[in-house]
């Protein structure tokens, strides 16, 4: 019970504001004016250094996005979004040279030590904490990539690694042939401003047979006002390889709302897999629901190939607003996707977060394990679908959605689709909803814990299939996260 | 591809831009137009068709962009509109023809028998047609219910009923055999009908509303919305069987209020080869209410059947269960949608629901969204839904014991049905549904 | 008398051998008794023998009776008298015990040109032997092994197999999941069963089912061939020294 023990000390030390990664960092920025018109995109793309052909599907992306409206049929309500009274782009001044790790401004990586990300390629490298797993990093700041950790040593296993703007500039025919395959311009609104005004985000490509040789890690920080964040994440794992990939994002307290509008798309060709993990740990606002990041993303996979595999695991702890559906499309024949999710909300946080598995290809099978925990006044929505089309014959899905109820001032939703198009799919869904049963806290009590840690212990074991997916290295962070976010829930 | 996938789509369902009127809305508004002088209720009742028209006009009939319609698309799927039929020339003796050979004499007996969209004058029932009845407080009051505003199909029926059975069963009263209500009408024709009931405190009923076309009929429209109150310590059973042909559609709907400690027991068996939607909300108003749904279909060919159900615990200590069942054939296509709400509040609340189908034919498609809305912690709720084929390990152990492959499957099928018609507990009107649906099966 | 010969069986999706070159004689009126190791071939066999699908026999056959029946469906096998126990029955919902016990047996009488038993006729046979079988009649109103214990769904079977009356009866480790009062009242079912006329294949990883139902015979299976026949004495040897000498490398 040693994680329930450091769950409970965790939620002791921290008073009113459980948020420990509020702070705000001074470093000097390289803006682009407010607002966004056909300018703003050229700007952006002009920063990057981009080819004409990427200008080309900004614009149009662009022109595509004033066309649209917003979504309104997630279970979510807020204040209409100015997209006017927005940055679009901002950038530390310092990153507009060269970056290598040493040449990273101090103040920077002062920063991700405090958030406890490891910059420390050096050390590593040198066996000096050999006992450590290792992970390759890249760095993503408001607008772009400050560094990208164990480029060199990936590169040896012909993994390419990197920012999304490095990837364009290295290796255009990859990102040209691949951007937009999974999740095209106009998928969806917010997909459309991404593609539009997308600044960075990670790139890899792991080539054909290569077992990728280490964990890799994007991490994203919000840190200007006003600022929006667009990164675009494309991973391609190509026949035969497979490559686990991490997410985390958090972003300082404000009392302002901020919008992060992400796109990832995966690609898995013959025999790949793609394991992706997100601790997702944006600044969810205050007690009194006040601030936040509005987390508006779009998430997808493509089991292009035969046998392919996507597996996405998340966890959702943080946003003030959390809209995403990261989904597999099984186009290969054999392949398999799979979603994990634990979405914990408390305070005022909405949460509006599923999958949708959609079986293209001959005998392909999709499992998804949800789990929501709903505490304080917020609500906290499971919306997936699961459809097999006419030719996928032999397709599989199960599914099962779990909420727990914390207080009764919160709610908990489930909203599936299922379609099955052909006799041959065989489709099993089932969910529940319940709270925290008295029996089983009274049990708890009896053998000396306290409401607290019976809460504790009864949420760790709640979420336990679905943590077993996170890569070991971040389990018992992940955990003390998911105590520190029901912290004040109880009693 | 996947982008115009429902859920996550951000764009489709925000285009507010209306479509050009349908041939069928537009025969629907003409119709209005034509009937409206005629059909009963006073000025009141004339005043909420106008209104029901009106906002009917607007939205016009729901396509799947309309989420309760989302596998349902009215729009797309009702091409023409039969002309209203309002009585006359209706075939002798159809109460009995249309009940079919299953349901015994005796339900035929006492049936509350409505003919071409008029209630009959034999066996002494009340109609809504009836100047006396419509102007009922109580028949008043449920016509102004607003929850039937909430969608086009509903608003279509408040426009045009032109009858429909009024029951009121009076406090403490033990209706002994069931009461049977039997709609037919003639070809090419539209019936829009509207049963008000009412079910007095500690009494017990059993509800029989049965519409099935004989096999040789024409086509045939028909909507059907039936109000129930059921006041506190009442104990009801209400079964509907709707059996429509090729090229047939049929739009029911039921809106239920239920009180305090009542037995509510549903149960919709539908069949054949048509459109068919049913619509069910239940409304929990009263604590230590029992609600036990159950649903039946068996869809052949390119039929098409809706089981839509909202059920709202707005107060705690209620229980709700709901089985669905359906069997697939050809491109035969079952939706089930059913929302359990729990309101903040209503504590101690029991939910639960289960869809499966079982698909019979390569080409058939069950499309089923069980939803939970739940504002209160100390509930136990819970859905399951199923998609498959006949367990081939349950045909081999039957053939592995001597049954042959035909006979096995049959019996497997059957079983798989019968299970949700088991829980009607009279056992003539079960032995009746199962016959009903074995020669659908057989079909 | 039942003749494996030269069986080789592999799954349908899968290339992977189960039973290589498996050959076996049983005659009438003798008990054979199969035990190997966990995943020797044992269930293969047993399905095989009842003609479940997802199995191909890429060589050799089976007679009973001096008849192929490897190309017969399930209820033909059935017809010609073959029964199997399952180890796992299945549970059928919604289907009455009785009625799926009727349909049965009036399908294989009728194949073997006996009358159909009268319901009055039915009854009266089925209450007979599920007493025997110490059955509570009740349950058999019941669906089909649903919500039943280890123990009932395996009373269950032999009630079948007693009603169907099958010249060859194959009993798929029918000793799992049962106490020792169970083991007793299905042994004594399964003895009562021992006929002349009829053959009868026990297939058992543990040798304790063999202290009710005493074998003629016992074959050891491992690596999809029988690799040593022996009197039931064998069964004794090897509960003593286990499976260690046939789990190594193939012989």
């Amino acid at each position: 019970m040693p994680a329930v023990q450091e769950t409970v000390e965790q939620v002791k030390k921290i008073d009113v504001d459980q948020y420990k990664y509020g702070f705000e960092t001074d470093i000097e920025m390289v803006k682009a004016p407010k607002g966004l018109n056909e300018d703003i995109v050229r700007f952006i793309s002009e920063k990057k250094g981009e080819p004409a052909w990427m200008l080309d599907w900004r614009l149009d992306a662009y022109r595509r996005w004033r066309a649209m409206t917003e979504p309104t049929w997630a279970k979510v309500s807020y204040p209409k979004i100015d997209f006017e009274d927005l940055y679009y782009y901002a950038a530390p001044k310092s990153t507009e040279g060269p970056k290598s790790l040493d040449e990273v401004d101090p103040e920077l990586l002062r920063m991700y030590e405090r958030l406890g990300v490891p910059l420390q390629e050096q050390e590593i490298l040198a066996g000096v904490k050999s006992d450590k797993p290792r992970v390759a990093v890249d760095a993503v700041l408001d607008s772009v990539s400050v560094v990208t950790t164990f480029k060199e040593e990936l590169a040896k296993a012909g993994v390419i690694f990197c920012s999304i703007s490095e990837a364009l500039r290295e290796h255009p025919e990859l990102v040209k042939k691949y951007l937009g395959s999974v999740v095209p311009q106009s998928d969806n609104y917010y997909a459309a401003l991404n593609s539009a005004v997308f600044s960075d985000g990670s790139f890899v490509y792991v080539p054909e047979g290569v077992r990728c040789p280490m964990e890799l890690s994007t991490y994203f920080r919000i840190n200007e006002r006003e600022t929006g964040q667009f990164e675009r994440t494309l991973i391609i794992a190509d026949k035969g390889a497979y490559v686990s990939y991490l997410e985390g994002c958090t972003a300082p307290m404000r009392d302002e709302n901020q919008l992060h509008a992400a796109v990832v798309e995966l690609v898995a060709l013959d025999d790949a897999e793609i394991k992706y993990s997100t601790v997702q740990n944006w600044y969810p606002g205050d007690k009194n629901g006040k601030g936040g990041i509005y987390n508006f993303v779009t998430k997808r996979g493509d089991c292009r190939g035969r046998n392919s595999k996507i597996s996405w695991t998340q966890v959702e702890t943080g946003s003030a607003i959390t809209w995403k559906y990261p989904s597999c499309i099984l186009r290969g024949d054999n392949s398999r996707g799979e979603f994990y999710s634990i979405a914990v909300s408390n305070g005022y946080q909405q949460v509006d977060s599923g999958t949708k598995m959609i079986h293209l290809g001959k005998n392909t099978s999709s499992r998804i394990i949800s789990k929501g925990i709903a505490a304080g006044f917020s609500q906290n929505t499971y919306r997936g679908l699961v459809s097999a089309h006419r030719k996928a014959t032999g397709a599989r899905n199960f599914t099962a959605c779990d909420s727990l109820l914390i207080g009764d001032k919160c709610g908990a939703h489930t909203v599936p689709y299922i379609e099955a198009k052909n006799s041959s799919a065989h489709f099993e869904h089932e969910a529940t909803t319940s709270k925290i049963s008295d029996d089983m806290l009274f049990y708890c009590q009896q053998r000396g814990l306290s409401e607290e840690e019976a809460v504790a212990l009864v949420v760790n074991g709640f979420v336990r299939d679905v943590l077993q997916q996170l890569p070991m290295e971040f389990l018992a962070e992940t955990q003390k996260l998911i105590g520190i976010s029901l912290e004040g829930s109880v009693g | 591809m996947d982008g115009t996938l429902p859920g996550t789509d951000g764009t489709r369902r925000d285009m507010t831009v209306q479509m050009l009127t349908t041939k069928a809305e537009q025969a629907i508004l003409k119709t209005f137009e034509d009937n409206a002088a005629r059909l009963p209720g006073g000025k009141s009742v004339a005043e909420l068709r106008r209104a029901a028209i009106g906002a009917f006009a607007s939205r016009g009939l729901p396509s799947r962009r309309v989420e309760e319609f989302k596998y349902t698309d009215l729009k797309a799927n009702l091409r023409e509109a039969f002309p209203l039929v309002t009585g006359g020339a209706a075939d002798a003796d159809t109460t009995h023809g249309a009940l079919g050979s299953h349901f015994g004499p005796e339900f035929a007996a006492n049936a509350v028998s409505v003919v071409d969209g008029r209630g009959t004058s034999s066996g002494g029932h009340t109609f809504l047609a009836d100047s006396k009845a419509v102007s009922m407080d109580w028949v008043q009051a449920a016509l102004a219910d607003e929850s039937l505003a909430a969608s086009a199909d509903l608003l279509l029926n408040t426009a045009l009923f032109t009858d429909g059975a009024v029951i009121d069963v009076p406090a403490g009263a033990d209706v002994a055999d069931p009461v049977v209500i039997v709609a037919s009408a003639r070809d090419n024709g539209l019936a829009v009908l509207r049963h008000i009931i009412r079910v007095g405190k500690g009494a017990k009923v059993t509800l029989v509303e049965v519409e099935r076309a004989p096999i040789a009929a024409g086509l045939r429209q028909s909507s059907a919305v039936t109000q129930i109150s059921i006041a506190d310590g009442a104990e009801v059973v209400h079964i509907k069987v709707v059996e429509a042909h090729k090229g047939s559609t049929h739009l029911g709907h039921w809106q239920v209020r239920l009180g305090a400690n009542v037995s509510y027991k549903p149960f919709q068996l539908t069949l054949g080869e048509g459109l068919v939607r049913n619509g069910l909300n239940v409304d929990f108003t009263g604590q230590h209410s029992t609600l036990d749904f159950g649903g039946a279909s068996v869809v052949h060919g390119s039929g098409h059947a809706d089981s839509t159900l909202v059920v709202d615990h707005k107060v705690p200590h209620c229980t709700s269960r709901e089985l669905y069942k359906t069997v697939l054939d050809g491109q035969a296509r079952a939706v089930f949608q059913g929302k359990v709400i729990v309101q903040p509040g209503a504590q101690k609340t029991d939910g639960k629901q289960m869809a499966q189908a079982l698909m019979l034919s390569p080409d058939a498609e069950f499309d089923s969204k069980p939803e939970l809305e739940i504002y209160a912690d100390d509930v136990i709720c819970g859905h399951g839904s199923t998609a498959a084929e006949i367990d081939p390990d349950l045909v081999f152990y039957c053939t592995s014991r001597g049954i042959p492959t035909a006979i096995a499957r049959g019996m497997l099928i059957e079983s798989f049905i019968a299970e949700a018609i088991e829980k009607v507990e009279h056992d003539g009107l079960r032995d009746a549904l199962i016959g009903i649906a074995r020669d659908s099966l057989a079909a | 008398m039942l003749e494996i010969k030269n069986l080789h069986v592999k799954l349908e999706d899968e290339d992977k051998a189960i039973l290589k070159g498996l050959t076996l004689t049983v005659p009438k009126g003798e008990v054979h008794a199969i035990m190997g190791p966990n995943g020797s071939g044992k269930s293969t066999l047993a399905y095989v023998l009842a003609g479940r699908e997802g199995y191909e026999i890429t060589d050799g056959d089976i007679l009973w009776n001096g008849e192929s029946i490897i190309e017969m469906e399930p209820d033909e096998r059935a017809a010609k008298g073959v029964f199997l126990a399952f180890q796992y029955p299945m549970e059928i919902p919604g289907v009455a015990g009785l009625t799926f016990l009727r349909t049965a047996a009036n399908a294989v009488r009728k194949r073997r040109d006996m009358a159909e038993l009268s319901t009055p006729e039915f009854l009266k046979v089925v209450k007979e032997k599920a007493a025997k079988l110490n059955i509570d009649f009740e349950m058999l109103k019941r669906p089909v092994n649903v919500g039943f214990s280890g123990g009932e769904k395996k009373r269950s079977e032999i009630l079948q197999m007693a009603m169907l009356e099958p010249s060859l009866c194959v009993l798929d480790e029918t000793d799992s999941g049962l106490d020792i009062d169970a083991l007793k009242v299905v042994s004594d079912g399964v003895n009562a069963l021992r006929s002349p006329d009829r053959a009868m294949l026990v297939i058992t990883h543990y040798q304790r089912l063999l202290n009710h139902i005493v074998p003629d015979k016992v074959h050891v299976l491992a690596h999809g061939r029988i690799q040593r026949t022996g009197g039931k004495e064998l069964a004794l040897e090897l509960e003593t020294s286990g499976y260690a000498d046939y789990t190594g490398k193939a012989a």
